[in-house]
């Protein structure tokens, strides 16, 4: 059995979360996330999409001949996933791997917590379920703005939980109401004990839930008569307020933007792209890696315009808007792709100018956009200046995980 | 990118043919400020320019107006229209206070 052609977008088709082998707990990641896989026994890494994700197991969707073994999933570059592979349909691009562990870097853990969301502020993922994208859910958010604003005051108000223990020997004394840990997170602390009590220093780490529902700050202190103390804080509920405070923070900044510049540049989410161009025939595709793409790249994209019909000025127009978004690619990261789409249904022309660079942070977005000169590269600063001027309308998408700019122009036929 | 320079006694003529872009990098702002250093006025033919954008200006408008602050007379002159778009686009002459 493979895939169907849609996968994971046809929502009839159900063969990718079957393989999950999770009855009716599995999801459809939509739209299919990048992620970059490793196998752990020969070192070998992978480019992938999850498209299929449940508490117990992740469905993975690559080029490779999968090998057998155990993964090493990185979801974000500090939030990973190891699993054992199950390759569900023989000769299939489709991986299923068996979660074993839910893995965040050592120096993430050094960190503040919100130092380390802020990281994932518009990818929005913290544990693999939250991965998914709920429409009606941001639709809400929208409408929600001012009284999500105020639940950034209620963020320390959501710390709900904390519990305190004494390890003393084996055992462990509760402190105050403190209630029992369950065995799950039990283990974890004996752990991180015996972490503190070899090295004489406190550690912190985060620990969750054996469902992986719940995130524990955990803090364990070694004391001077060879017990420990423990403090857990359950944070699950700040996390879920800090994001839901930097999804309003993301909302306003998209206000803004859409208002200064009369509704030209729009702020993008990943899954309203995903469906643009779900509705789009793909017409040209262009890899660029270094400035010596450039020509090549215009030259292509010239023809593929002029045989769009669009009048004599326009090619150009459009090709001096492309060529602004490809250099900055270049500038600002490794290279990347830029993808001419239409859509007979909208009539609009899209260019997707796509990298896998550090993303632009929310904060410098206003000032990366809208002001002339504002640059760290020593040009002329006017590159979304240009963009804005020869385009009907710019979206915007940026994360750690890399930056899509969409140019469009509307009012594209093409044929008859 | 390819340059071309005809001095003259008081008067050079860059000849520019090819696309600006981001691969044009320092080189052009380099020739122009030395042939600058020779000469009081300068021309830029922009002729033979077939394509520009705001990397590939970077370095000749910088140049450019440092040389306008030493007192030198700079020109620019054969540019094509949809190059003179793209110019203004960017706001080149206005920056400068130059006519093109």
């Amino acid at each position: 059995m493979q895939l169907c052609q849609q996968c994971p977008s046809d929502s009839s088709c159900q063969i990718c979360l079957e393989g999950l082998g999770a009855g009716n707990a599995g999801k459809k990641v939509i739209p299919p996330r990048p992620i970059h896989l490793v196998h752990l026994a020969s070192d070998t890494r992978y480019k992938a999409e999850l498209r299929a994700i449940s508490r117990i197991a992740v469905g993975v969707y690559g080029l490779e001949q999968w090998q057998a073994g155990r993964y090493e999933v990185e979801l974000a570059s500090d939030f990973r996933i190891i699993g054992s592979a199950i390759i569900p349909y023989r000769d299939s691009p489709y991986l299923v791997l068996d979660i074993e562990k839910v893995l965040r870097k050592e120096e993430v853990m050094q960190r503040l917590l919100v130092d380390e969301f802020h990281l994932w502020h518009l990818s929005h993922e913290l544990e693999p379920s939250a991965v998914l994208t709920d429409h009606a859910a941001s639709d809400e958010g929208r409408q929600q703005l001012i009284r999500e604003q105020l639940d950034k005051l209620a963020v320390l108000q959501n710390f709900q939980e904390l519990r305190m223990f004494i390890a003393d020997g084996d055992k462990l004394r509760l402190l105050g109401n403190s209630t029992q840990p369950e065995d799950h997170l039990k283990r974890g602390l004996w752990k991180l004990v015996a972490k503190a009590r070899l090295t004489r220093q406190n550690v912190r780490e985060s620990l969750f839930s054996k469902e992986m529902d719940q995130v524990f700050d955990t803090h364990v202190l070694p004391l001077p008569d060879e017990t420990c103390g423990i403090a857990v804080l359950n944070i699950t509920n700040a996390i879920a307020a800090e994001r839901k405070r930097q999804q309003a923070e993301w909302e306003m900044y998209r206000n803004v933007l859409c208002i200064v510049t009369k509704g030209k540049l729009i702020l993008l989410q990943d899954a309203d792209l995903y469906d643009f161009i779900r509705q789009s025939e793909m017409l040209l595709r262009y890899e660029i890696k270094s400035p010596a793409d450039l020509q090549g790249m215009r030259r292509q994209m010239t023809e593929a315009l002029v045989a769009c019909d669009l009048g004599s000025r326009k090619p150009l127009h459009c090709v001096v808007a492309i060529n602004e978004a490809a250099t900055n690619v270049i500038k600002y990261a490794e290279g990347g792709k830029v993808e001419l789409y239409h859509s007979q249904a909208d009539q609009i022309l899209r260019i997707v100018v796509s990298d896998e660079g550090e993303g632009i942070l929310l904060h410098d977005l206003p000032k990366a956009t809208l002001i002339r000169g504002y640059s760290t590269v020593d040009t002329l600063g006017a590159g979304f200046h240009v963009m804005l001027e020869y385009s009907d309308r710019i979206l915007v998408n940026s994360s750690p995980q890399g930056t899509k700019i969409v140019l469009e122009w509307h009012h594209v036929k093409i044929g008859s | 990118m390819q340059y071309q320079v005809k001095e003259h006694e008081k008067q050079a003529t860059i000849y520019l043919e090819g696309e600006l872009d981001m691969t044009v990098g320092s080189e052009l702002g380099n020739l122009i400020r030395q042939v600058g250093e020779r000469h009081e006025t300068i021309i830029l033919d922009f002729d033979g320019v077939t394509f520009i954008d705001s990397s590939g200006i970077g370095s000749l408008f910088y140049a450019t107006k440092d040389l306008l602050a030493l007192g030198k007379a700079i020109s620019i002159t054969n540019v094509k229209e949809d190059i003179r778009d793209i110019l203004e686009v960017l706001g080149f002459a206005e920056a400068l206070g130059l006519e093109i």
